[in-house]
């Protein structure tokens, strides 16, 4: 009879492509925090149909950099730096490259 | 002169009649498409949320970390929806969501406070929609012994039809009648559409007094058997799976493919708009992506099934990574057009061969539970997907980087399969043995369970 004692083999593929993912996450998110240039922070957690463009233009045509426009755009508080936070400060220290 | 006689002349045929499980796949169509307006109406509903002279005038950042939470939630409870379909049967699933789809769609035209969509949207919504997604979707490997990729194929390629359709008729709604409204018509809709297909839905072929389509006459019956002996038989099943490589692969396949197309859905469009592409011809590479990947939804498992999935998989993916290259080149909007098609089928074919690789990899048992965590894998890819590209972008002020994070995830993913199990044979053939024998369905068994019930019929009568 099988029981749940016994040792699950959990593939080397399934660990290796775990530990990538989570070691990118924190070095793109130190590098954010490291590189935080304040208010130009746009990217809008990929909506479709709103992610502004490198040049600042929304796709709907909405100037992202504009925070009267049709779209509001998300951005840190005026005067917080990402390093600041508690979360920067996370990944800063994650980071052994940042 | 011998006579012979042909047994299915047509004077001996019977009429032929629509197999039982083409009309459970219909209803599963529905279900889906009802399922999939959730994801929909998540798009749609942005501009009216966002908008400062509307009643919401919420930031995209609290909009996006509402639709943060919905991947998330998704993600966390897609192996919970598939268990509870293994073990209470997928028809009281497909009840529920109706009732959830009816009273969170309702509830989400009442929201007037950030925490309400929170609730409504990220989270209840995000559940009903994997109930309708992971359980109802796995019943189909049930209802098909023969032609399982045909049955998936055509029911991928009409949610994605479905999907086409109903986008555009909630962004009407939302123009002709305003947000509470349309939330409600939807929600009751919706719903009660769900609640009603209930009615003539049923969980496994046995439940209609049916055997599965293409079963044949030497395949063991099925048998009805007490809850206590199911709920051991699924607790047995699943854990030899877990200890099958293919177990964890699969979710990690179905993640990286996710993370992949993720980040081209999200930007491409942008980038198409800074290479100097109009905004309408850029959204018309989304309408072709949309248009190749019901191609690619259809074929694919149709193919995994006669060809084996292995090498169908490997090759959408391969599709999917390789077609990214265009885009480091792509100036012009027939480029990005061409580029649109391409990787519409890949993309397409990558989603939909996942019930035929389980079926080929473990049979025919209760399979919603590794279901959802390919779901899992799935909602964690386009999470990472959004997320590392976003990062990836901000830093370098460049697409490129992205687009090699994309193709990375694809290749990895081809990678990943080149090393899996072979499909041919089924990875846990001898998973009954560790069953106790009045538990199992091997023929003697199974034999002996029918004589006894008709003997005991008999002596009833």
């Amino acid at each position: 009879m099988l029981t749940a004692s016994r040792k699950v083999p959990v593939p080397v593929t399934f660990l290796v492509v775990l530990a990538v993912v989570f070691a990118l996450m924190i070095f793109f998110g130190a590098w954010a925090v490291s590189a935080d240039v304040g208010n130009q922070r746009t990217l809008a957690f990929g909506i479709p149909g709103t992610t502004p463009t490198l040049s600042g233009i929304n796709i709907n045509g909405a100037d992202s950099q504009d925070s009267t426009g049709p779209y509001q755009v998300a951005r840190l508080d005026d005067h917080s730096v990402a390093g600041d936070t508690w979360w920067g400060q996370a990944f800063l220290r994650a980071c052994p490259l940042h | 002169m011998a006579v012979t006689t042909n047994p299915t002349s047509a004077a001996t045929r019977a009429p032929k009649r629509i197999h039982r499980a083409w009309i459970i796949l219909a209803i599963l169509a529905m279900a889906q498409i009802v399922g999939q307006s959730i994801s929909m109406a998540a798009g749609i509903m942005v501009a009216p949320l966002n908008d400062v002279d509307g009643g919401f005038g919420w930031n995209l950042g609290i909009i996006g970390a509402a639709l943060a939470t919905y991947y998330m939630v998704g993600a966390l409870v897609a192996p919970v929806t598939g268990m509870l379909g293994d073990r209470y049967g997928a028809r009281p699933m497909m009840l529920g969501c109706g009732i959830m789809y009816g009273v969170s769609m309702v509830l989400v035209g009442t929201v007037t406070e950030i925490w309400q969509f929170f609730l409504y949207f990220g989270v209840m919504l995000s559940v009903t929609q994997s109930m309708a997604m992971v359980p109802l979707l796995a019943s189909v490997n049930g209802w098909f012994k023969r032609r399982l990729g045909l049955a998936t194929g055509l029911l991928w390629a009409s949610g994605g039809i479905g999907a086409a359709i109903v986008a555009p008729g909630i962004a009407n709604l939302l123009t002709e009648v305003g947000w509470q409204t349309t939330f409600t018509y939807i929600g009751l809709g919706g719903g009660g559409v769900l609640i009603f297909l209930t009615l003539f839905y049923r969980s496994k072929p046995a439940d209609a007094g049916t055997t599965a389509f293409g079963a044949r006459a030497d395949d063991p019956p099925e048998l009805t058997r007490g809850k206590e002996i199911d709920r051991l038989r699924l607790k047995v099943f699943n854990s030899a799976m877990r200890r099958t490589r293919a177990f964890w692969n699969l979710p990690t396949i179905h993640g990286l493919g996710c993370a992949g197309h993720g980040i081209v859905l999200i930007y491409s469009i942008p980038l198409a708009i800074e290479q100097g592409v109009s905004l309408s011809a850029a959204a018309f590479i989304l309408a072709l992506i949309s248009v190749f990947s019901i191609l690619g939804r259809f074929a694919a498992p149709i193919l995994a099934e006669r060809i084996g999935a292995k090498p169908i998989m490997m090759t959408a993916l391969f599709i999917q990574g390789i077609t990214v290259l265009v885009l480091f080149w792509a100036q012009d909007a027939w480029a990005f057009y061409l580029f649109g098609a391409l990787f519409g089928l890949g993309f397409g074919g990558e989603m939909s061969a996942y019930l035929v690789v389980n079926r080929q990899y473990f049979g025919s048992g209760p399979l919603a539970t590794l279901y959802g965590f390919e779901m899992m894998g799935a909602l964690s890819g386009h999470a990472i997907a959004t997320v590392l590209g976003g990062l990836a972008i901000y830093v370098t002020g460049s697409f490129n980087p992205a687009l090699v994070m994309s193709m990375f995830f694809s290749f990895t993913g081809v990678l990943v399969i080149f090393g899996m199990e072979s499909g041919t044979r089924v990875l846990i053939p001898d998973w009954e043995d560790a069953l106790p024998p009045e538990a199992r369905t091997t023929p003697q068994v199974a034999d002996r369970a029918v004589r006894a019930a008709l003997l005991e019929q008999a002596a009833g009568d």
